[in-house]
């Protein structure tokens, strides 16, 4: 259909703006694959051109071209779906449908009429070729796929340990379990953020426990045509379909989950844990997973690995630069080594950024849906609540969104639904009557700082110790911590704690065993509570001063050092057990570094003399180590260290240097933490 | 009583559409934004029904000119209109509440369908 009578030029302008820039895509992508039939990445990249040119010229009435990209667009449809192999005569047959286009187009610009030029010959070929006689062949085996996984819907989910703990938390709380499956229209030319906005309309009236494929982290496109959510809610059924009232989303489905059907889902989690991660997928999806991010971030972490050792190798080619050059011979040589070493260092280092870059994402895809569900929680609760973010640019390990987004959710509601008072109440006790919570991120040494504050009723510190059986001697401070237990929160009378208690200890197992993180609350009696995650930043290669200590190597991050300084018996003081450096005119905890890591029985170093410090700085506070060499600044590539090396858990990795050598990476924030809590005797 | 829309977009033809297809519906176009700051004071002034926006427009983006009117009035119905490659926009605009979007360029169907089903909630 064509708007005629409107302001067809500029429209028309912008349609052959649009359409040349279009072709040329086109054109290049249709090389790519003359010369790579399979290349997955071309053949969707024709198919979503030929999808866009398809819509734009049918908009105009322009409909030899639309039906031209539209057979070009459904051969493409049966090439990804693997029902179709790209032949030579049907190359050719692709190549004439293109040129055609191209000539409609520059007819179309010339301001002649499109039906001058006849497609059915070059529209015959194609059809002949590809087998596009049948009626929708491109469409059927789709759907037909997806009725098949859509009947055991349930067979698509896995669930992790946290999840189960919420259906179990859901059940006491006497909510229903839900399994609501949905389809994004084919027509729909963007599909995630479409099945986003049912996901998002959900999460305010529903707690929503699982989804596939992930909603918090835009996966693949095309992987949310079908959409398969886990909720539970004591909402009517009918309340939860309206949700799905939104253009372009079809057959809606919602299935209450009875009894067995939950224990079915339990059981399977059970079964996928004990497996680990399954080889072979189901047909169905199996195609479509395939392109899928999680995937291609397997293979990220496989490339990770190659600029890691590449790293390696970098810091070996440096070091025998190095020897080379104290000799004489040999002075072309050692130029071209130079050569070579200085352009090996620019291009791993640029590597390293790059893939960097591709796992990291800011915080904001995270942090940018709390405003609404903020917005309309307190409006179901009758809570007035300002909430301020920060940070938001922070940027974190793209898997560590996808794990921390449930956790941090729950941190939030539990803080609007239990922490925050009512507006009465907070007339009452004189505060404001507009409510505050507060998420913020930073980077801070080699960890990710995540809170989340608000001003509200703060912790019920008298219940939590009853409740935990605490002893008085035990502090306000760590009684608190008590949250975070296995098991405090799914005993019963859960919901009548007031305060932040409910399914912490879920949040916690989380950030702890999944995101080897911590987390910690503060709580004041009717102040407040804040809950601050520390995240680390696992699979990164961190810049490094390495120093050698009793003979042994290890690596201080050289973002938690301050400064390395030479100490003599002039600047140490001593106070009963321990040793004080004056840095700067201000007293920091001394730490001989092999007394700690060997043990005091070590002889003690060069006492006596100048030796070398190095201060560092953490939250906590700030000391200075003494070690015997400072070696060398290195990129290193962290690896995760097992308990069973990691006594005392002083270590936060190991890695390997260039010349096999191993070195374990210092947990500054650790080791202060340990001074100032006094755990280190007679240092 | 029809529905008060009120539209918003820089390009002149744009607004032709739309206004084409919403009256041919019953629908009472009740003002036109041709940049985000007009739309605002348009909101303010009319208080339409439902406003559709384009994101990319002058002096003020759509997504500024969103936020101000939430902040007017937080029970604002509003869709967004956008091009492809404005995914993650889409996403930022869904958490401030839209309650729809449309890709541009769409058909009368899309504009028809997504307005009905936001007014009828």
């Amino acid at each position: 259909m064509a708007f005629t009578g409107l302001d067809d030029k500029k429209l028309l302008r912008a349609f052959l703006e649009e359409a040349e820039e279009l072709l040329e895509k086109l054109n290049e992508n249709l090389l790519e694959l003359e010369k790579d039939s399979g290349n997955p990445d071309s053949i969707n990249e024709v198919f979503r051109l030929t999808h866009s040119l398809k819509s734009e010229s049918a908009l105009l009435g322009f409909n030899h071209l639309s039906e031209l990209a539209h057979r070009l667009e459904d051969v493409f449809d049966r090439i990804r779906g693997e029902n179709l192999t790209l032949s030579r005569p049907l190359m050719d047959a692709i190549f004439s449908a293109s040129d055609l286009i191209h000539e409609i187009i520059s007819r179309i610009s010339a301001g002649q009429i499109e039906t001058q030029i006849d497609t059915r010959a070059v529209l015959g070929e194609l059809k002949q070729l590809a087998g596009l006689e049948l009626p929708g062949p491109s469409q059927q085996p789709l759907e037909a796929e997806a009725a098949v996984s859509a009947a055991p819907g349930s067979a698509e989910l896995t669930l992790q340990p946290f999840h189960r703990l919420q259906i179990s938390e859901a059940l006491e709380r006497g909510e229903k379990l839900f399994l609501l499956s949905l389809k994004v229209a084919e027509e729909a030319e963007i599909k995630y953020p479409r099945a986003y906005l049912v996901f998002n309309n959900l999460e305010l009236i529903t707690n929503v426990i699982q989804t596939v494929p992930n909603m918090t982290v835009p996966q693949d496109d095309r992987l949310y045509e079908r959409i398969v959510i886990l909720l539970s809610s004591d909402l009517p059924e009918d309340q939860i379909l309206a949700t799905c009232a939104v253009d372009l989303i079809e057959e809606p489905e919602l299935e209450v989950l009875n009894r067995s059907r939950i224990d079915e889902l339990m059981r399977q989690g059970d079964r996928v844990e004990q497996t680990a991660i399954r080889t072979s997928r189901p047909t169905g999806s199996a195609r479509i997973e395939s392109a899928s991010v999680r995937v291609g971030t397997e293979k990220l972490n496989e490339i990770w690995q190659l600029v890691g050792e590449l790293t390696i190798y970098k810091a070996q080619l440096t070091q025998l630069h190095d020897r080379l050059s104290r000799r004489r011979e040999n002075e072309s040589i050692k130029g071209e080594v130079e050569r070579a070493s200085d352009s090996l260092e620019r291009i791993t280092a640029e590597m390293q950024q790059a893939i960097m870059g591709t796992r990291m994402v800011p915080i904001a895809i995270l942090f940018n849906k709390f405003p609404r569900l903020v917005r309309d929680l307190s409006r179901k609760l009758g809570k007035n609540v300002e909430l301020e973010i920060q940070g938001k640019d922070t940027e974190i390990d793209r898997t560590i969104v996808e794990v921390l987004s449930d956790p941090l959710t729950h941190i939030i509601r539990n803080s609007l639904d239990h922490g925050l008072e009512d507006p009465e109440e907070r007339k009452k006790a004189n505060k404001p009557e507009v409510g505050r919570i507060s998420v913020s991120a930073q980077q801070q040494g080699g960890k990710i700082v995540i809170e989340v504050a608000d001003d509200g009723r703060g912790l019920d510190v008298a219940k939590i110790r009853k409740k935990a059986g605490i002893d008085s001697d035990i502090s306000d401070e760590e009684a608190v911590q008590n949250i975070f237990s296995p098991g405090f929160s799914t005993k019963e009378d859960v919901t009548d704690l007031s305060g932040r208690g409910v399914g912490m200890d879920v949040v916690a197992t989380r950030i702890r065993e999944d995101l080897k993180g911590e987390v910690e609350v503060r709580s004041v009696t009717g102040g407040g509570t804040m809950i601050r995650i520390l995240l680390p930043l696992t699979l990164t290669i961190l810049h490094s001063l390495v120093i050698s200590c009793a003979g042994y190597y290890y690596a201080i991050p050289v973002q938690d050092i301050k400064e390395t300084v030479k100490v003599t018996e002039q600047n140490i003081s001593i106070e009963g057990e321990n040793e004080y450096y004056d840095y700067e005119g201000q007293k920091v905890a001394l730490l001989r570094l092999d007394s700690v890591l060997l043990g005091p029985s070590a002889e003690p170093s060069s006492r006596g003399q100048e030796t070398n410090g190095v201060v560092v700085a953490q939250r906590r506070g700030t000391a200075c180590l003494l070690v015997d060499e400072l070696v060398e600044e290195e990129d290193l590539v962290i690896k995760p260290i097992s308990d069973l090396l990691n006594h005392r858990r002083l270590f936060s990795g190991v890695t390997v240097l260039g010349d096999g050598r191993i070195i374990f990476i210092l947990d500054t924030a650790r080791i202060i933490e340990i001074i100032e809590s006094g755990g280190f005797d007679g240092v | 009583m029809a529905f008060r829309v009120l539209l918003a977009d820089d390009l002149y033809f744009m607004r032709m559409v739309q206004k084409e297809v919403l009256e041919s519906k019953g629908f009472q176009i009740v003002g036109e934004a041709s940049t985000g700051t007009e739309a605002v004071t348009m909101y303010q002034e009319l208080r339409p029904d439902i406003v559709v926006l384009d994101i990319t427009m002058p002096e003020m983006n759509g997504l500024e000119a969103m936020k101000r009117i939430f902040a007017l009035d937080p029970e604002a119905k509003i869709l967004i209109c956008s091009a492809i490659g404005q995914q993650s926009l889409i996403v930022d605009a869904i958490n401030a509440g839209i309650k729809d979007f449309i890709v541009k360029p769409f058909k009368p169907e899309r504009l028809l369908s997504a307005i009905n089903k936001a007014l009828k909630e």
